[in-house]
């Protein structure tokens, strides 16, 4: 009873704030990893696709209250529904004093980061600002402050305790369904971001987020519902699950040619097994092809 | 012979070569001041008892028909020590030019260890007033030194007092300084800041460089060699002196002082003055310095009292950025390989723009010229106009105060004392962050208006709601010290040859460091929270957030003390007995820091029980002593104690500043030494010793923490010298050979380096070097009017084995130990082969016309250590294995310096005009590299060199 008076007052707060909540891009993912494994995940929380090409982020390099220093990357593409866009640095010759980005790191890319003083050159001290036109929609940091090496988890959350914004991985709570519009009084990194240890990347590609639920319940799919897991693969077996039955898969790589192919055991089974341990590490494209002669792609990565 | 030895001074003997008929000759000379040069009028001159003359009003003298024969030849004159010399008539004239010391003196090079030719078993080289004064040309001293053996100098990024001094390989922290027997280099760090001496020139009597582990008696690190100056004292002849100088980049330099001579009652006083400014070769190179002396003299009876007081506050701007040398110069780069437009292009992706040479330049725009100074930049002020700054200054004035005592207490027992107090007050001024700042793509200097406008329009109501918050601002980093030292000597001598000395050396070092806001610019405040004893906010809204904003003149991102403490004794035997003349000298000390910082949290101290950084603004520390175990717990403002006990805050009177206990370090030097006159032309002279140093107060700490450094090691030096000299009338010259084995040679304190594209400072040690080299040095006349003197120096410097490079994350915690191996890689910062040469040419009396060449070769770059590393790919596979290789050896080079001048007497005054053309073919050449990735041109960073430069001068004395 309860839980039910929960869930109700969940979908009340939904239902009343449906037009300001889950309604644009957010920031769902900093890295900021040793030399320059950096990169920015953002998220598309609507229930359409996004065209990327009136935003660009921004960053406010150390306390400064424009982007001159920090530099200005304008997105390209269209991100899916509920799916994400990632920015790494694209750095890819390592020169004295600043090292190449990991390519590990590079391959999840939907789009390489353009030349120092890019955004993704940020250190931890630096706040970065998601635009659309000459309005921000999200903002991490604050602009205008430089808190030292980092945002700390200590009020007023500079100069004083643990660093938090630099080495470390940071991902936004999955109850956060927009982003912050106003630069803060105090930015406390915590209070939206779990963090994660340094150099973690494998929660890139996908963003946990309530406007997952929210948005596909308002949302009636043509398109068959395909879960694959884990996903990065990590011990070369992968899981299908999909709302129609499964009758083969094949992978393919970045530059379109197959490298994989299965034909699923059983009839009318919406379950299939993969094991792919003949493929290299690296980003791939899975395409479902089910019995009712539909397919569907999802992005894989396998480490 | 003996006589000979025994006497102070450096007699050069002049014969004509003309025939004589009669059995009897003439005897003629002239008597010179031997530190000024001048003659003296009125020196009496015996060639036997109560038979003799005095010189005349040009120091002349003459006796004619002398008969055949030995004469003992005895010149004195007052204020001076007389002087005793053997001559044989045998029918042809003979001329000598004698050169007589000041009584006066005798005390402070006694003080000072002054070497004596064909006595003192070690090598030098000495430059008197008249040198000094005929070639400085307003620079600095150090610049002087290039003209004698196995020193290298160079005028690092040309700023006024900004020169470094290198001796056979060893930077300035291994060269000791003493300025009247008073060492001056920094009890911290070692080194020596020539713009704290400016005017130093003007006073200087002598000075003299002893190579190698030198003479002084002290327990100082003399590894490379010692720079013994002495001032001015009270001459015989009062005067006062005027002079103007001009020179290039609208230099002026007016300098006046006076002599009262000796007064009656003993007294003396003699003082001098300068002030100087100019714009500098270098772009923004300015400066604005004044100095004064003052020394005050009394003789009583036994007594010799001497108080003296001098110093230079100034100002002066930097170039502290060294860049590839394509920034610079297409034609210099290009001849040594580098591809021009590759370097100037490919700079742009830089994760830095301080690391990088980002838009220095460009290919189409071009090298900037060897005048380019990164460090400068322009902005817009808010009243639209067109500022410029150099934010890279430096400004200090450290006044020294000695008070000197000579007694002589018996005939062969005498004591001085000197006691000493600098008080130094300055620093360097620089912004706090140069990340945000953008090149201005036409002049490639800093486009500083971004930030002015930001300061003072940004509003941040956290702090003010109506005041500016600055984000980039100039900070000071100051360096204060106060200094007090006492040395006294004993000195027995038994007048026969053995002469026996000891003494004790004691200091007291205070530095402060600390940063301070110097300039807000455009703001009205900036926000810092490095002090964790002030104040802090706890909620929004809280009073404490104006803790945290500081003004011009408050203390920002560092405060901190270091002490040291120094304490130490000598005790050294001379003999001097036919040809032979031997020393050896022994001398311990024991050198103690501390460091204090009044920005971490402070140390509690409960009982036995020291609990260190623990207590800051608002923290409480709980403590319980549970049956001898200690529990205690720091908790946040707020927080109740979790269980029962004692509680105390950083105002308890059981807190302390962080600090710890002084660290002790003994140290102790031998050596000794024999020179054998083989005859009245030649003299051979061996020393050795060993040296063993205590780590430096620098090496311990870094400006973050009191975390010493643990694995700082002892150093050693094992040298060992051979020389030779040969003296004739007309010719004398100079040879000397050396073995230097230094066991854990330090790097310069902390320096700052990326690695993997993160800030550290590093430590390096365990790296030994190996100094050998020949020195070779002659002086000589042609005719009377014309001189000569030329030298050569060969030298093969190494690092030996490898060592360990230890990095600090910005916390000043050990993040990483590396492992480096630079076995037989030439030691770089100093160039191995040295020659010069020039002549003095004066076709009439009083004017003189001088020049000298000098080329420098075997220079490496200073050795970065992280080059030396391996380079590896992603996968940690080696790429290329850096180990011992060589660091990119830099071109040779040379310059050429004239000077002219012509002193004549009118109006009873004596006046002196002179001009210098330093570098006079205007030769552009590299120093100071710094050794890049790839070990070559393309990727090294150095300073290059100042053009062409003149100054003009006009003496007038009466």
């Amino acid at each position: 009873m309860n839980k039910l008076y929960t869930l109700t007052g969940a979908f009340m707060l939904i239902a009343a704030s449906a037009f300001s909540q889950c309604n644009e891009l957010f920031i769902s993912e900093y890295v900021e990893g040793s030399g320059n494994d950096k990169a920015i995940e953002i998220y598309n929380p609507t229930a359409a696709p996004i065209d990327l090409s009136t935003y660009s982020i921004r960053r406010f390099s150390n306390g400064a209250s424009d982007y001159t220093a920090g530099g200005n990357t304008s997105l390209t593409g269209t991100v899916a529904a509920l799916d994400v866009h990632i920015v790494t640095n694209g750095q890819t010759v390592s020169q004295t004093n600043s090292p190449a980005v990991s390519p590990d790191l590079l391959l999840l890319a939907d789009q390489p980061d353009g030349a120092y003083p890019a955004p993704t050159y940020m250190n931890g001290n630096d706040a970065i600002g998601l635009f659309k036109g000459e309005v921000m929609v999200d903002l991490f940091g604050k602009i205008g402050e430089d808190p030292g090496t980092a945002w700390t988890n200590e009020f007023p959350y500079s100069g004083t305790g643990t660093w938090i914004t630099s080495n470390h991985t940071m991902i936004r709570k999955s109850a956060v369904q927009t982003g912050v519009t106003v630069n803060p009084d105090f930015f406390d990194p915590l209070a939206q971001y779990d963090t994660l240890s340094n150099n973690t990347w494998t929660n890139l590609g996908s963003h946990d987020c309530i406007c997952n639920t929210i948005n596909s319940v308002n949302t009636i799919s043509t398109e068959a519902q395909v879960r694959v897991f884990p996903n990065p693969i990590l011990n070369n077996e992968l899981h299908i699950s999909s709302s129609r039955a499964i009758a083969s898969i094949s992978i393919s790589n970045m530059i379109g040619q197959t490298v994989f192919s299965s034909t699923n055991s059983g009839i009318n089974n919406p379950l299939m097994k993969v094991t792919v341990d003949t493929l290299p590490r690296g980003v791939y494209y899975l395409q479902i092809l089910h019995q009712d002669r539909t397919s569907s792609t999802q992005k894989i990565v396998i480490r | 012979m003996e006589k000979l030895l025994k006497s102070l001074f450096a007699i050069v003997l002049i014969a004509a070569s003309a025939s004589s008929v009669f059995a009897q000759g003439t005897l003629s000379g002239t008597v010179k001041n031997g530190s000024t040069g001048e003659t003296l009028i009125g020196a009496s001159v015996l060639y036997a008892q109560g038979k003799g003359t005095v010189t005349d009003i040009d120091g002349n003298f003459l006796f004619k028909d002398l008969a055949n024969g030995d004469y003992t030849i005895t010149i004195s004159y007052v204020g001076f020590k007389s002087v005793s010399q053997k001559v044989k008539i045998a029918d042809r004239p003979v001329s000598l030019i004698v050169k007589l010391e000041s009584n006066e003196m005798k005390e402070f090079e006694f003080i000072a260890d002054v070497a004596r030719s064909r006595e003192t078993p070690i090598a030098f080289s000495n430059l008197n007033a008249q040198k000094i004064q005929e070639e400085i040309a307003s620079r600095d001293l150090p610049m002087l030194l290039n003209s004698t053996p196995g020193v290298y100098a160079t005028e690092q990024g040309g700023g006024m007092g900004d020169s470094r001094i290198n001796i056979r390989g060893f930077d300035q922290r291994n060269v000791a300084v003493m300025v009247d027997g008073v060492p001056v280099n920094d009890m911290e760090n070692g080194q020596v800041y020539w713009s704290n001496w400016d005017g130093l020139a003007d006073i200087t009597r002598s000075m003299q460089v002893q190579r190698g582990l030198g003479a002084s008696k002290l327990a100082i690190q003399s590894v490379g060699g010692t720079i013994n100056i002495i001032t001015k004292g009270i001459e015989a002849k009062k005067n006062i002196f005027v002079k103007q100088e001009v020179g290039n980049n609208a230099m002026i330099k007016t300098s006046a002082g006076f002599n009262t001579g000796r007064l009656k009652g003993g007294w003396g006083i003699t003082g001098a003055g300068s002030y100087k400014k100019g714009n500098g070769w270098t772009d923004q190179t300015y400066f604005e310095a004044w100095s004064y002396f003052i020394k005050i003299q009394k003789q009583f009876g036994k007594h010799l009292i001497s108080l003296s007081a001098n110093g230079a506050p100034q100002v002066h701007g930097q170039r502290q950025s060294r860049v590839p040398v394509a920034i610079y110069s297409r034609e210099i780069a290009e001849k040594l390989g580098v591809n021009v437009d590759s370097v100037l292009n490919n700079t742009p992706n830089q994760a830095s723009s301080t690391a990088g040479f980002a838009n220095y330049t460009t290919a189409t725009q071009g090298p900037r010229g060897p005048r380019f100074n990164p460090g400068w930049g322009s902005y817009m002020d808010e009243n639209g106009a067109q500022q410029t700054i150099n934010p890279n200054t430096n400004y200090y004035h450290k006044p020294q105060f000695n008070l000197s005592h000579f007694y002589t207490i018996k005939p062969k027992l005498s004591l001085s004392t000197v006691a000493y107090v600098s008080i130094g007050r300055g620093g360097g001024t620089a912004f706090n962050s140069y990340s945000n700042f953008t090149r201005d793509s036409l002049t490639g200097q800093y486009d500083f208006t971004q930030a002015y406008t930001n300061n003072s329009t940004v509003v941040d109501p956290i702090y003010s709601t109506t005041e500016n918050k600055s984000n980039q601002f100039i900070r000071a980093s100051v360096n204060n010290h106060m200094w007090y030292g006492a040395m006294s000597t004993l000195d027995y001598n038994n007048n026969k040859g053995f002469s026996l000395l000891g003494g004790i050396d004691l200091r007291s070092y205070r530095g402060s460091h600390y940063q301070e806001v110097n300039d807000l610019f455009g703001g009205d405040y900036v926000v810092s929270s490095a002090n964790q004893l002030a104040p802090k906010p706890l909620a929004p809204g809280d009073p404490n957030f104006a803790s945290r904003m500081q003004r011009v003149g408050d203390k920002v991102n560092y405060n901190n003390d270091g002490f040291v403490r120094w304490a130490g004794s000598f005790l050294q035997a001379e003999w001097k007995k036919g040809f032979f003349s031997f020393f050896v000298n022994g001398s311990f000390s024991y050198t103690g820091f501390k460091r204090e910082d009044y920005f971490r949290k402070k140390d509690l101290i409960i009982g036995d029980s020291t609990f260190s950084e623990v207590v800051g603004w608002g923290d409480t520390l709980n403590y319980v002593n549970d049956g001898g175990v200690v529990k205690a717990e720091v908790l946040n403002p707020g927080e109740t104690a979790t269980f029962n006990g004692t509680r105390y805050t950083a105002d308890s009177k059981e807190a302390r500043y962080n600090t710890n206990d002084f660290k002790w370090f003994p140290g102790y030097t031998l050596k000794t030494g024999l020179n054998y006159n083989v005859n009245e032309f030649n003299n051979v002279f061996i020393n050795a010793g060993i040296l063993s140093i205590a780590p430096r107060y620098a090496l311990f700490y870094t400006n973050t923490s009191n975390v010493s450094f643990p694995d700082a090691k002892q150093q050693f030096i094992y040298a060992a010298e051979l020389g030779y000299g040969y003296k004739r009338k007309k010719f004398a010259a100079n040879v000397n050979g050396y073995y230097t084995y230094w066991e854990n040679k330090p790097p310069q304190s902390f320096a700052n380096i990326t690695y993997q594209g993160d800030q550290y400072s590093y430590q390096l040690q365990g790296l030994n070097t190996v100094h050998t080299g020949v020195e070779v040095d002659f002086t000589g006349v042609i005719t009377k009017k014309l001189e000569y003197e030329g030298l050569a120096s060969w030298g093969d410097w190494r690092y030996k084995k490898g060592g360990s490079a230890y990095l600090f994350d910005n916390n000043g915690t050990l993040t990483d130990t590396l492992q480096i191996q630079a076995n037989n890689v030439h030691v770089g910062d100093a160039a191995q082969i040295q020659l010069a040469g020039g002549f003095r040419y004066e076709p009439f009396k009083g004017f003189y016309v001088k020049t000298r060449l000098t080329y420098f070769d075997k220079n490496f770059a200073n050795l970065d250590p992280l080059t030396l590393l391996p380079v590896v790919d992603g996968t940690g596979a080696i790429v290329k294995d850096n180990s011992n290789r060589e660091s990119w050896r830099m071109p040779s080079y040379y310059f050429i310096d004239f000077y002219t001048g012509y002193n004549f007497k009118f109006a009873k005054m004596n006046f002196t005009v002179n001009a210098s053309i330093i570098n006079i073919l205007d030769r552009i050449y590299i120093t100071d590299g710094i050794n890049g990735v790839n070990f070559d041109a393309s990727t090294s960073t150095a300073y290059i060199s100042q053009g062409r430069r003149f100054n003009l001068g006009l003496k007038v004395q009466f």
